[in-house]
């Protein structure tokens, strides 16, 4: 990974409010990412009262995630849901509002094969599966198999080259991959993804959350409203867009605690 | 009157006597004639010659067309909405072109490097220029030494770091690059899996890419200016060029599908009118003669004698052309439609002898000819001068195309009148002197006994008319004049339908006004002026052709040319396939990196040309794995492909040191265009409204002329001629009337005579004025001139039946011959003008409307009203006499 350009406050400046979007497996760098995050603190320093400084930061690792959270002390995150699951006592991730990848409102991972495959089920699969969702293995074992990333029979390798490693599946380097619904869409709405069939589904599940480190205090509860407002504010159509959502709903917490309790040891 | 009969008797004497040297002589003069008309006359059909030099707008426009080169563009107008496919549309067409040197002179549609040579950079936007000078800036220290090496493999593995390095301004900067990898990648492949002979696959650095192709402002259209060589000998002008462009418009259309394109502008406007008013010419002759001839056939109840009428006809007809051949030289566009006069108007004269010689013959077979000749011919005389005269009037127009119309047609009435008296007479004499054994039998001819019914009842129907005159008066003042010229034509057509979509679409026009400026600075000032007009679209000039910003565009290139010029590559490095081959499998990494951001960015649409990449990386990445037989295909590629890269840097150099575009060296193309042959700038001036629109062109010219009186070009002298052929056409027919009316007091020498001559004509003018009001059909600048036409033949009928009513008056008027002749020769006025009305040109068609109408209104009012008042004023009189 390319190491990561933390962003440090200057001394007697008023520290800034930090964000962070942690989505492992996810291509690009820091540093790629840094105008879209920074149009992201823009848009919302400008609507916080007093406009207090606003910074974020995109991490695509479990590795630099730990890091860059250590370093910056960020308040909020949106964060995926292995993630959240593998993290969320560590950091006392609270759960605040819902993102709406690609408009969606809610989530499901699926387990892909080649189509000549003769697995009838993820039981009978053995070798190596890939995906982004790997970087956190065990939160995506639990959520996808219900069973943690030791117990599976096949090994849960982390990439950030999902459209390859799908073509390795195909070419039978690879047992399978597993993706998340967007990542599904996208695989099926190319030439591989007619190569490729569902070996196995989960149940709906919540999307990638935004978060809270803590308890949230009155200049996140403002964001949390502003982020809230994203969906029909015009003016945030284009970072909608290189966001590639459609802004951000109320969270699931049924759902959320559902899991939690599926998770517990 | 009287000594004019006598000289009649003298000539039917003559006739009759020596019918065979008649002959010969109207056979000799045909002949002359023949050849005059073959050797001599010519068609003039440049539309810019229908009026005089001498008028001073059409000195103004015909001074500027010679100042400049042509400026007459053909328009191939292309739908640009899918502006690639447009591009490749026209593309596809400058080709198919280019194969007729010959037909096609010049075609722009896109203003490129081959145009605007060295300085082809100077033209690109200084953004552009910052970007490139950046990216050279920043690429060219990293390429010095990649280059310098000659070899491929350095080369790849410099892209390959590139495409790993983050994205970002540098995705943008490498956007372009992306086609030439395609293309080295491709042609690499291919050269190392077959024999496949080296293709440049640098065509994405081609100046070509500066190219800008010529769209309408809000890029509807792509257009195409064709200049072609113009041969006013044909009807067309440009009919070879014409058809070469349809047929290679053809040829691009099914090269190049679903691009709707067509061709409009001036000169394409002129000859599809043209060629739809020769087509609709020929057709209404063909239909006219052979209408007359059968109208003539049937209801004279005989063949032969009719057949000698219509060859004497012809015959006077072929007389007016040899007239035409030794006086004018030429026919125009309006004196074309001369043998539809002759036909129309001519046959009248044998009609009412024939009429009348039928009639003698049945009273009396000795001398039946010299009596008809002395009785119907006295009355024919009168009548066409009348005719004639309408048509002399038109010699006092300032409007010259009808000056020679009223020439030729005057003319040629008064040599079918001279042939009616002299051929015709000597051909029914030669055909009668064998049947003079044989009985008389003539079938009755056309019977108006029911009108002869109604003219008894005179109150009633003068009353009935009174009426009807009154009922059409209120239509008659809706009548209105539509100056718009894009309304005679035909609506069918491919040029109008394609200059009415640029027109309503786009707001553009083919149609431009023009100003001259003796200096660049009054051009620019008068640029200025125009371009504050709210009636003014767009003003160009050479000005528009001096880059901006010239001074900093300079400087930039400048330092990229300092970049460039440390840049040097060898062309005789030695290849290594397994160096080359690591060195694709870093592009084939990064390529994959890309690739997947877009996938994770739900990019799908922009990932198929990196897919394509990785797919050319591995395929030649696998050729390479076997090094003996890649080993010399590579060394051949690279070697290729290093001096082609070489000599596209020597193509590039000088084109980053440009110098200064001014007046004097702006490119030739527009030099052309904007600088006369006297040096004088020009200024071209596009209205924003629609051109067509009579009430728009003239806000359009007349605030041009505000700023400049001597503004000229196509809108200004349509205008000005628009107001020219409209005095001329009112002069004429209030000249033909004067005339007519003197003709007419000359015959009768009385007043009430005049006055009832008069009659039939007023009325039906009248009438058909109410009609057409009626009808909605406008009066145009095509139809106006029937008004002198229908005066000068409107007035024949109540001539020969006041005439008739001087020689019988205790007679019924309808139960004359007399009668039936003036009824026959209507209709073939009629039936002449009226085959107009089948034609496609809405001009010519309403011409033969109006025509058709007012001949109409006229004879029913002479058939009517003058039985009615001989009934009701001369005969009661007479029979008590």
């Amino acid at each position: 990974m390319t190491a990561a350009p933390w962003p440090r406050a200057s001394a007697g400046a008023p520290d800034p409010i930090q964000f962070i979007l942690i989505q492992p497996g996810s291509p690009g760098t820091t540093e790629e990412a840094a105008p879209v995050m920074a149009r992201l603190a823009d848009y919302l320093a400008a609507r916080l009262p007093g406009h207090p400084p606003v910074r974020g930061l995109y991490v695509n690792t479990p590795e630099d995630a730990a890091v860059a959270v250590v370093r910056t002390k960020p308040r909020l995150g949106i964060v995926t849901l292995p993630y959240y699951l593998e993290q969320r006592t560590r950091h006392n991730l609270r759960p605040q509002l819902a993102t709406r990848p690609g408009g969606r409102t809610e989530d499901r991972y699926r387990l892909l094969v080649a189509s000549a495959n003769t697995a009838s089920s993820w039981e009978e699969l053995r070798g190596i599966i890939a995906g982004p969702l790997c970087h956190n293995a065990d939160g995506a074992a639990r959520l996808t198999f219900q069973r943690s990333a030791a117990e599976l029979p096949f090994q849960c390798q982390p990439t950030e080259r999902l459209l390859r490693a799908a073509r390795r599946v195909i070419r039978g380097e690879l047992s399978g991959v597993l993706v998340t619904d967007e990542q599904f869409a996208s695989l099926t709405a190319l030439g591989e993804g007619k190569q490729l069939r569902v070996l196995h589904e989960t149940a709906p599940l919540p999307p990638p959350l935004v978060v809270t480190f803590g308890e949230p205090d009155a200049p996140l509860h403002a964001i949390i409203q502003i982020l809230l407002g994203m969906k029909d504010d015009p003016a945030a159509g284009e970072l909608r867009s290189e966001l590639r959502t459609d802004g951000f709903g109320p969270v699931d917490t049924a759902a959320i605690d559902a899991l939690h309790r599926r998770m517990a040891p | 009157m009287r000594y004019f009969a006598e000289f009649l008797r003298l000539i039917t004497r003559f006739v009759c006597r020596r019918p065979w040297a008649v002959l010969a002589a109207a056979a000799l003069l045909t002949l002359l004639s023949g050849w005059a008309a073959v050797t001599r006359l010519t068609l003039i059909s440049d539309q810019d010659r229908l009026v005089s030099e001498e008028i001073p707008f059409q000195r103004n426009y015909l001074e500027f067309l010679r100042n400049f080169k042509d400026q007459e563009f053909l328009y191939v107008v292309i739908d640009g909405r899918d502006a690639e496919h447009a591009k490749r549309f026209a593309d596809d067409l400058a080709q198919r072109l280019a194969d007729h040197p010959a037909l096609i002179q010049q075609v722009t549609y896109r203003v490129g490097p081959d145009q605007l040579g060295d300085t082809s950079l100077l033209y690109a936007e200084t953004e552009q220029l910052r970007k490139l000078s950046g990216a050279l800036e920043r690429l060219a220290p990293e390429l010095e030494p990649v280059l310098a090496t000659g070899r491929l493999s350095a080369l790849f593995d410099w892209i390959g770091r590139r495409l790993a390095e983050p994205m970002g301004e540098a995705e943008a900067e490498l956007a372009p690059l992306f086609g030439a990898l395609d293309g080295l990648l491709s042609g690499l492949a291919r050269a190392l899996t077959a024999d496949a002979p080296y293709a440049s696959p640098l065509a994405a650095f081609s100046d070509e890419r500066l190219s800008r192709y010529l769209f309408t402002d809000d890029g509807r259209f792509l257009l195409m200016l064709v200049t072609v060589p113009k041969d006013f000998s044909t009807a067309q002008v440009i009919e070879a060029p014409l058809a070469a462009i349809r047929h290679a418009l053809d040829e691009s259309r099914a090269q190049v599908p679903g691009v709707a394109a067509g061709l409009t502008g001036r000169p394409v406007l002129q000859a599809d009118e043209m060629l739809t008013t020769d087509r609709d010419m020929r057709r209404a002759t063909i239909i006219a003669i052979a209408g007359v001839t059968l109208l003539f056939i049937v209801t004279y109840g005989a063949l032969w004698r009719p057949l000698l009428a219509v060859l004497t006809l012809l015959m006077s007809i072929v007389w007016a052309l040899g007239l035409a051949a030794v006086t004018i030289g030429s026919l125009n566009l309006l004196s074309a439609v001369f043998t539809l006069v002759i036909i129309g108007v001519g046959i009248n004269w044998g009609m009412h002898l024939l009429a009348r010689y039928q009639e003698e013959l049945e009273r009396e077979r000795r001398d039946a000819l010299p009596r008809a000749m002395t009785t119907a011919a006295v009355g024919n005389l009168t009548c066409a001068a009348t005719s004639a005269a309408a048509f002399f009037c038109a010699l006092f127009a300032d409007f010259k195309a009808l000056k020679e119309l009223g020439f030729i047609a005057g003319g040629g009435i008064v040599l079918s009148l001279i042939a009616m008296v002299t051929v015709y007479p000597a051909l029914l004499h030669l055909a009668d002197r064998r049947a003079e054994a044989r009985p008389v039998r003539h079938r009755r001819m056309l019977r108006l006994t029911l009108l002869n019914r109604l003219a008894s009842r005179h109150g009633a129907v003068l009353g009935g008319v009174a009426v009807l005159t009154l009922l059409l008066a209120p239509w008659g003042l809706r009548l209105r004049f539509d100056d718009n010229l894009l309304n005679l034509q035909a609506r069918e057509l491919e040029s109008v339908r394609w200059e009415l979509a640029l027109m309503e679409e786009s707001r553009e026009s083919t149609w431009f006004a023009a100003a001259q400026a003796e200096t660049l600075e009054e051009a620019e000032r008068l640029s200025w002026r125009f371009a504050e007009l709210p009636t003014v679209g767009k003003v160009e000039s050479l000005l528009d052709v001096l880059p901006s910003g010239q001074a900093e565009k300079r400087a930039l290139l400048a330092g990229a040319a300092q970049r460039v010029k440390r840049l040097s590559v060898r062309a005789d490095a030695p290849a290594d396939p397994a160096e080359l081959r690591r060195a694709l499998a870093r592009v084939i990494d990064g390529l994959e990196a890309v690739e997947e951001k877009l996938f994770a960015a739900g990019r799908e649409a922009e990932m198929a040309p990196v897919t394509g990449l990785l797919g050319h990386a591995q395929t030649a990445s696998a050729a390479l794995a076997d090094e003996q037989s890649a080993g010399p295909r590579l060394a051949s590629f690279q070697h290729d492909f290093m001096a082609d890269l070489a000599a596209q840097l020597d193509r590039w150099r000088p084109r980053l040191t440009p110098d200064r575009v001014t007046a004097d060296n702006a490119p030739q193309l527009a030099r052309d265009r904007f600088v006369g042959r006297d040096g004088r700038y020009l200024i071209t001036i596009t209205p924003a409204e629609n051109i067509w629109d009579p009430d728009a062109m003239r806000a359009f010219v007349e605030a041009l002329r505000a700023v400049d009186p001597a503004v000229t070009g196509p809108p200004v002298t349509a205008m000005a001629a628009s107001r020219l052929m409209r005095g001329a056409f009112q002069q004429t027919a209030l000249l033909s009337f004067l005339a007519v009316l003197a003709l007419v007091w000359l015959h009768f020498a009385h007043w009430r005579a005049v006055l009832l001559a008069f009659v039939p004509l007023a009325t039906g003018l009248f009438w058909l004025l109410g009609a057409m009001g009626a009808l909605d059909i406008p009066f145009n600048l095509a139809n106006f001139f029937a008004i002198p036409i229908l005066i000068g033949t409107g007035i024949d009928g109540g001539i020969q039946m006041v005439q008739r009513m001087h020689e019988e008056p205790a007679r019924p008027m309808l139960e004359t011959s007399t009668a039936t002749s003036v009824t026959l020769s209507s209709l073939t006025t009629l039936l002449a003008f009226g085959s107009l009305m089948l034609g496609q040109h809405r001009g010519l068609a309403s011409l033969g409307q109006i025509m058709a109408l007012g001949t109409m209104s006229i004879l029913i009012a002479t058939i009517i009203i003058l039985p009615a008042l001989h009934e009701r004023l001369i005969r009661p009189a007479a029979r008590h006499e």
